[in-house]
């Protein structure tokens, strides 16, 4: 009989050993991709530690980590207090309301995290509360504290009432048998919660992103900022160095705990179950300190710093996609004109657009995609730039003024351009891709990468029709619906994030990227050829807008002069594979990026290319296509 | 086991008043928002007009997008599934471990999801892709010849769902085994019964309430983590949280968005209620 226990207990053992494995395989991974010397997360490509040299030199990822640590422990804080008082309350007293409590408890859990992000940045700028720490305090308290509750309540609801009774027919008040006696019954529960609420925190990108307001961001949104170029390794390297931190700081507690355990079991050889409990919340309640108190060093040094440079008053505040603006470019404009830059990311237009509807009214510039100037414009969300401000303006080219979403030139400046083609590694399919009708081809079943990006794709099989990337006739656009599930077969993974990277790493054979990605998968796979597809480019412009209501424009007017400057505006295009329109930059700019075809192709292909636009009520249809197209 | 007297004593309820002045300020107030929204229209550069309409709601019910619904609570539902039957010996093993090593056990689970879960899914990809680790390594030990097909598959999706969310499933069973009374189980294998009756009929039933809290808070928020879908799946499925994504980003329909998210909660309820009945139902049942 005993036997039999001991090798099931061994079975468990080995049970749990495994599963500890798998949940410690990506972790490992992540650890061994932080010493790869590439930056793409890809392939390994040798040793080294410069991500962790790397990693001490970028400021903003070391602040954006303490920010997280301080909202993660101060809301898991918050919602742990609220949220048991709040179980032991519902599970003790019957009430009415307590249906209604109960629903408005389950739907922070229930609400998809965009319409939550939504409705309470609407709530906050009603209030006129400025977006920032506070407000992701808030936040996270919100979406944290029904988790806390649910779990404590659960372990509630296995406790023994007797001993409650007991001891309060022994005379104790009732503040002191919830002390005494409930609180470290429950504490397990308590303990799981907070962590709980801990981890949610640590790792919420959406509703953060809407509630986060300029210069105050958190490390989860900086990754997520960064995907579109691949999260850099030195994300790596820093969650190396936090899982080292925190499991040492476990272990040695641990080991601290053992000591006295030891000490305590010569004294009495019975130790009380709450005893124990508390403990193990002493020691969970050590290492939250510990990390704060290492969180509120970094943010206290990084604070010096930036109390320094507010001596000056004057601040831009920029909402930008990520990895679109090199950090030296800012902080010689912060050095020249004596300005505090608080700089804002966003990975799509979209999420940009709806967070400026919602409410985030404290951007002084926005860049912006030539489609979405159309509806930034018709929504009244941005005001006309005062050109006499910005002398550099004659720097661009004319062919990249008076576009139709901004025919007078009023609202706009153009920043950079770019494309959407066909790359193809030739190493893998030896045919050559010259229109879009070429991807329907059977031969590709299963091997393309594509945008993951409704205009575009229902674009390709309106170009195939013949017809044009901004149809709005419904029969023309239930043609190319028809045409797309054809297509579905050959497609195998949407992305446009990082589809290069599938491209690098042959997961696919054929992709319809943007140009850049495309650029970026050639350095790292010479095998990779680019198609100019015969029926017409899809071809985009970002340009800086002014939000209505800036708080600073004759900053953001100064800093677009700034960043058209043909020294500045060249040093940008160095960084990035985009085509730059600013034609007294490209004198300063070295011939291969120039002669670089997929960047900037002949002038016929240009001109055979388009432009997206918005297309009001129709938007609603192409969304109806893509939903059926991907839920079939 | 729990005396009714007691839930009825008239107590102070001041215990309650931090979370219901907190919900109702910040919960209920942006659900009103969402509501509102609901029964408003899109203006046609994706504005919302002020102008009353029930039109959200009555296209919700196109065979589509129920479809859609279905295959999302589907794979929602097998995740959950695979989190409870993966996690509960592993949260008995933590819940009957030595009490010295208990809180070590605890936190080597839950510290690997303090890293980023973008990072942690990444790594996934890294491991499963076809040029990737585990497909080299079989390749090499001539178990298979030609690379197998990890990624971009439902598999796949809920592979990276499970894991992302498997704390969410030990926590509350680890806090509810860990109470359990080894007196009952004592009792029950006293009186003759074997080990697995007593796992179904003692062991389950005790700790329900960590199991029904462990599915809940698996199986809700599987419906809403739409980039996992996205990376794992390679954006080929639509489940309802990349769809209600969808409306408030790429289709600016706000109206529709916010009325999709109100059915979507209404739907979540009857469900939650169904469920807990029916496990609650099957609790007294087999305790008494």
């Amino acid at each position: 009989m005993v036997k039999k226990m001991k090798s099931k207990q061994n079975l468990l053992s080995l049970y749990s050993f495994i599963i500890y494995s798998v949940i410690y395989i990506p972790i490992i991974i992540l650890i061994v991709f932080s010493f790869n010397d590439s930056k793409v997360n890809a392939m390994w490509q040798g040793f080294t530690f410069k991500w962790y040299l790397e990693l001490f030199d970028n400021s903003s990822i070391v602040t954006a980590m303490t920010n997280s640590l301080m909202v993660a422990f101060v809301s898991a804080l918050i919602s742990t207090a609220i949220g048991t008082l709040a179980a032991v309350g519902m599970y003790k007293y019957k009430f009415r309301g307590k249906t209604v409590l109960d629903g408005l408890l389950y739907v922070p859990i229930i609400i998809p995290e965009i319409v939550m992000g939504i409705a309470l940045l609407m709530f906050f700028s009603q209030l006129k509360i400025p977006t920032g720490a506070l407000t992701l305090i808030l936040a996270h308290t919100t979406f944290s504290v029904s988790y806390v509750v649910i779990v404590v309540r659960s372990k509630l609801e296995g406790f023994d009432p007797s001993l409650e009774e007991a001891a309060m027919d022994l005379g104790a008040k009732p503040l002191e048998t919830f002390c005494k006696i409930t609180l470290p019954l429950i504490a397990p529960g308590i303990l799981a919660g907070s962590l709980l609420a801990f981890t949610l925190s640590m790792d919420d990108v959406i509703v953060s992103f809407f509630v986060s307001g300029p210069g105050f961001t958190t490390l989860p949104l900086q990754i997520f900022s960064m995907v579109k170029f691949g999260v850099s390794p030195e994300i790596n390297a820093l969650s190396t160095l936090m899982l080292i931190f925190t499991l040492s700081i476990a272990l040695f507690s641990e080991k601290l705990r053992f000591k006295s355990d030891k000490e305590e079991k010569v004294k009495e050889k019975i130790i009380f179950k709450e005893k124990i409990n508390l403990k193990s919340i002493k020691k969970i309640a050590a290492l939250f300190i510990a990390v704060l108190i290492i969180a509120g060093v970094f943010t206290g040094c990084s604070k010096s710093g930036s109390v320094a440079q507010a001596n000056s008053e004057e601040v831009l505040n920029v909402f930008n996609w990520s990895e679109y603006l090199p950090e030296e470019v800012i902080e010689k404009f912060e050095g020249k004109y004596n300005i505090k830059v608080n700089y804002t990311t966003y990975a799509s237009n979209e999420e940009m657009l709806a967070k400026l509807m919602a409410g985030g009214a404290q951007f002084d510039i926005a860049v912006s995609t030539d489609y979405m100037v159309d509806v930034m414009r018709n929504q009244n969300l941005i005001q006309e730039i005062n050109m006499a401000n910005i002398p550099n303006y004659k720097n661009i080219g004319n062919e990249f003024k008076g576009l139709a979403f901004d025919p007078e030139n009023k609202y706009t400046v153009p920043y950079m351009w770019g494309n959407a083609v066909v790359a193809v590694n030739t190493k893998m399919i030896d045919t050559e891709i010259n229109s879009y009708a070429d991807l329907w081809d059977n031969k590709l079943n299963n091997s393309m990468v594509v945008l993951d990006d409704q205009r575009a794709i229902i674009g390709i099989a309106l170009k195939k029709l013949g017809y044009s990337f901004n149809e709005t006739d419904p029969a023309k656009l239930e043609e190319a619906k028809n045409e797309l599930v054809k297509l579905k077969d050959n497609i195998k993974i949407y992305d446009s994030d990082s589809p290069k990277t599938s491209l690098i790493n042959g997961e696919a054979a054929v992709g319809y990227v943007w140009g850049a990605e495309a650029v970026l998968a050639q350095l790292e796979n010479p095998d990779i050829k680019v198609f100019f597809p015969e029926e017409g480019l899809y071809i985009w412009q970002d340009n800086f807008v002014i939000p209505n209501g800036a708080p600073n424009k004759d900053n953001a007017e100064l800093f677009i002069n700034f960043l058209l400057e043909p020294e500045i505006s060249a040093e940008i295009s160095k960084c990035f594979p985009y085509a730059n329109p600013n034609v007294e930059a490209h004198k300063l700019m070295d011939a291969e990026t120039l002669d670089n075809e997929v960047i900037y192709p002949d002038s016929e292909i240009i001109k055979k290319g388009e432009h997206l636009r918005d297309l009001g009520e129709t938007t609603v249809i192409y969304d109806q296509i893509w939903t059926e197209l991907k839920s079939n | 086991m729990t005396t009714n007297s007691l839930k009825k004593t008239k107590g102070p309820l001041w215990t309650l008043s931090p979370l219901v002045i907190w919900l109702s300020i910040l919960v209920a107030v942006p659900l009103m928002f969402v509501i509102a929204i609901g029964f408003l229209s899109r203006g046609t550069y994706g504005n919302v007009e002020f102008k009353f309409t029930l039109e959200n709601y009555m296209r919700i019910f196109n065979p589509l997008y129920l479809k859609m619904l279905l295959s999302s609570l589907w794979l929602s539902l097998i995740t959950t599934i695979i989190c409870l039957a993966a996690g509960y010996p592993f949260a008995y093993f933590i819940a009957n471990a030595p009490k010295r090593i208990r809180g070590i056990l605890l936190m080597l689970i839950i510290i690997p999801f303090w890293t980023n879960s973008l990072i942690r899914t990444y790594a996934w990809i890294t491991l499963l892709r076809t040029s990737g680790i585990i497909n080299s390594y079989l390749m090499q030990f001539g178990m298979i010849n030609e690379p197998i097909q990890f990624l971009y598959t439902n598999g796949a999706v809920v592979l990276g769902l499970a894991y992302t969310l498997f704390p969410f499933m030990v926590l509350p069973l680890y806090a509810s085994i860990e109470s359990l009374d080894k007196r009952y189980l004592e009792a029950a294998s006293d009186l003759g019964a074997n080990p697995w009756t007593t796992f179904w009929k003692i062991t389950v039933p005790l700790t329900m309430p960590g199991i029904i809290a462990g599915c809940i808070l698996v199986f809700i928020p599987t419906l809403g983590l739409f980039f996992i879908p996205d990376l794992m799946g390679g954006s080929k499925i639509m489940l309802i949280s990349n769809f209600i994504k969808n409306q408030f980003l790429t289709a600016r329909d706000w109206p529709f968005g916010s009325a999709a998210s109100i059915v979507l909660i209404a739907l979540t309820f009857i469900l939650l209620g169904v469920y807990v009945k029916i496990l609650n139902k099957n609790k007294n049942m087999e305790v008494l």
